[in-house]
């Protein structure tokens, strides 16, 4: 992957030039081997390379012959030999051997068609100087990022919220607070919102259309699911014969000879399942996170597995106090207040990778949005079945459990477009609770199922009722948590590439066209997966009952040691100054911490989110 | 055996639970109808609040009584006491 960052719009000289300089620098750890930037008539493009395919060429900001296009592309066209070769039918000719030439001429040569060409990670900046149009395109799922905002009447971008902060005319002032409270209730960003007032994402899908004319978006991608009348012709045998041959393409296409690469193992089932398939072709370095707290630590099934694929497997182990040491620097990278701590070990384990010249990690994400294996699905089939869904959560094996605001949950009624997350969205709302005044009326009358509702298209709307929850999922969790704050503001931080099979085009399109009862999560999550593996894993592990990748919250934030952090930023002058959070409330939840007292866990998650939200203030706002 | 505490007792004592020990809130933040289980209680308030209910009914609630109904308001919880004291006299 690489940073990229821009400004389009006139006029555009070198003082844009110098900004957009600025701009790369500051996201030197996303690109570390080549920084360059270019003026075109009425833009101004930079890159800061991290060199995956095609080494020594596919220099970016790249250029057409003739000057009149240039892209520069952050992430990975997995199938770019296969798009090379039908431009080349079509007379095209080329004079690099990576991806970015393909991406450059394939969208010259098919528009913005040429986005639902592409398989792969990316988000892309096109530049035509001759129509003076920008195209801002980012991938199916939102795995690479890109933000842009608006100032004196251009438009700059950035694969970083902070790197836009170094460009005067174009700094934001303030926090979102408003998307960032939509962000904790949802546990996703809503379209288009980030942290910081003015600036918007590219969604994911999307491409932005920056002209004369002015700005608009379009989608180009959104899932096609299976509707629960249509027929299904393949069998249960051969859907996991095919699940396994589509995952194991999908892995070959991921593996990243010219560098060294590694796989991240849990010791869950989806991680194995990556390592495993890479094996097959390749020798594997495995690389895992073991934690202190033994309630949370997985090393022992990550040793397992190593040691039956024959892996090369290394393990760091953190401490809660190495939680709260490096959560300055977390918040800084991620750019948004974290909502869980898993973030802060994956900030560590990429530290790691980095340490051992690893510049690309295959990791199972996505595994557990396509194929239903987290907790709010089993919580959505128990109402389903009529139960309160207390019983089911009592079952469930994990040690920090933020999806126990479904105790109690009602069964509700099916037909609710937001049915399944209405219990989490529900419990969400307790950080009204630490809110002042005026934002706390703010929050009341924000209808967030409404708000969800009036984007799903009547096709969504129809589905099951669990695939409706699959969809939620993919729209909130997935972008913004997992591959944003979790996965590439993490690795990049360190200039290390993560890639995801189980986001695969062609995976994806083959699972969303199951008939819902194919993925259901009873009585085992999973299912398919684990009997595609059958052959690659033994068999405790693919029998092994799922257990969340958390790292632990309440007792890292009871430490002694996370006091000097609600000293410096939880204080009233500190709340204060942003202006959203309560100081007499937030003062009765640290009494109760320093009391001893039993912290919820979602009063746990709101603590994190508060003291995190003001350090986003103190480097994004405050120090810029 | 179920309590003999009146019904805006009920309410009170579950007033002064949720402030004193559950939510930083106020007393007069919120009426005997606010709907509670919209982020006022989290997943450990509710669990003490149904362990009081089943100190003032005397009895273990049941799955199904462990319902968001139950516990949605502090009026409903002096409903659900009240239901049972009427069934316990019958």
């Amino acid at each position: 992957m690489c940073g990229i960052a821009g400004i389009a719009g006139t006029p555009t000289g070198p003082s844009d030039v110098r900004l957009v300089e600025s701009m790369i620098t500051a996201l030197a750890h996303r690109g570390p081997d080549r920084e360059s930037t270019v003026q075109r008539a009425g833009a101004a493009l930079g890159s800061a390379r991290l060199a995956i395919v095609d080494l020594a060429g596919s220099q970016q900001p790249m250029s057409s012959a003739d000057g009149r296009f240039t892209i520069c592309l952050n992430g990975e066209i997995f199938n770019y030999p296969h798009l090379r070769e039908t431009l080349k039918k079509r007379g095209i000719d080329f004079r690099t051997k990576g991806d970015t030439e393909v991406a450059l001429k394939s969208l010259e040569h098919f528009g913005p068609a040429a986005l639902e060409m592409f398989d792969g990670q990316f988000a892309i900046a096109f530049y035509d100087q001759e129509e003076r149009r920008l195209l801002l395109a980012r991938d199916r799922y939102g795995i690479c990022p890109l933000y842009y905002t608006r100032g004196e009447g251009r438009l700059a971008f950035s694969s970083e919220v902070h790197s836009l902060q170094r460009a005067e005319p174009f700094r934001a002032a303030e926090l979102d607070a408003g998307a960032l409270l939509d962000m904790y209730v949802l546990w996703g960003f809503l379209p288009g919102q980030s942290s910081l007032a003015g600036v918007h994402q590219v969604d994911p899908g999307c491409w932005l259309e920056v002209s004369r004319a002015g700005t608009r978006q379009h989608a180009y991608w959104r899932p096609t699911v299976l509707t629960v009348d249509e027929p299904f012709a393949l069998s249960r045998a051969e859907v996991i014969e095919e699940l396994s041959a589509l995952l194991a393409a999908a892995v070959d296409r991921r593996l990243a000879p010219e560098v060294s690469f590694a796989v991240l193992l849990s010791g869950g089932l989806d991680s194995s399942a990556v390592s495993a398939l890479a094996r097959r072709t390749h020798g594997v370095t495995t690389y895992g996170i073991g934690f202190a707290d033994g309630a949370y630590d997985e090393s022992a099934e990550q040793r397992a597995v190593a040691e039956h694929l024959g892996a090369d497997h290394r393990t760091i182990t953190v401490a809660n106090g190495d939680l709260v040491k490096e959560m300055g620097e977390v918040v800084e990278h991620s750019g948004m207040p974290l909502t869980r701590m898993a973030p802060v070990s994956s900030y560590l384990l990429a530290r790691e990778l980095a340490a051992h010249d690893v510049r690309v990690v295959l990791t199972g994400e996505g595994a557990d949005e396509m194929l239903l294996g987290y907790d709010i699905f089993k919580l959505t089939l128990a109402r389903l079945a009529g139960t309160s869904g207390a019983t089911v959560l009592a079952e469930l094996p994990a040690p920090e459990r933020t999806e126990a605001a479904g105790v109690g949950a009602e069964t509700g009624d099916p037909t609710d477009p937001c049915y399944s997350h209405r219990p989490r969205w529900a419990a969400g709302r307790r950080i009204q609770l630490y809110l002042r005044p005026d934002w706390q009326a703010w929050a009341a009358d924000r209808d967030h199922p409404a708000l969800i509702a009036e984007r799903l298209s009547d096709d969504v709307r129809a589905a099951h009722p669990l695939r409706r929850a699959q969809l939620l999922e993919l729209a909130t969790f997935l972008p913004t948590m997992l591959l944003g704050a979790q996965s590439d503001r993490m690795l990049m931080a360190h200039s290390v590439e993560g890639r995801y099979p189980f986001l695969d085009n062609a995976v994806v399109d083959f699972l969303f066209q199951l008939p819902i009862d194919l993925l259901t999560p009873e009585p085992v999550e999973k299912a398919l997966l684990r009997e595609a593996m059958a052959p690659y894993l033994p068999e405790s592990v693919w029998r092994r009952p799922k257990q969340a990748y958390t790292a632990p919250l309440r007792a890292t934030l009871a430490l002694p040691e996370a006091t000097e952090l609600y000293e410096a930023f939880l204080t009233p002058e500190a709340l204060d100054e942003v202006g959203l959070f309560d100081p007499r409330r937030v003062n009765w939840l640290l009494g109760r911490l320093r009391s001893g007292a039993e912290i919820s866990g979602e009063d746990s998650r709101a603590l994190l989110f508060m003291m995190t939200t003001q350090m986003v203030h103190a480097t994004h706002i405050r120090r810029s | 055996m179920v309590t003999s505490l009146s019904g805006t007792d009920i309410k009170n004592r579950f007033r002064e639970l949720i402030c004193d020990d559950l939510a930083p809130i106020s007393p007069d933040e919120f009426a005997d109808d606010t709907d509670l289980t919209q982020g006022i209680l989290d997943s450990f308030a509710l669990v003490v609040v149904f362990e009081h209910l089943e100190e003032l009914v005397g009895r273990e609630l049941t799955d199904d009584e462990r319902s968001r109904e139950t516990v949605r308001s502090l009026d409903a919880m002096a409903r659900f006491v009240e239901q049972e004291r009427e069934r316990e006299l019958a």
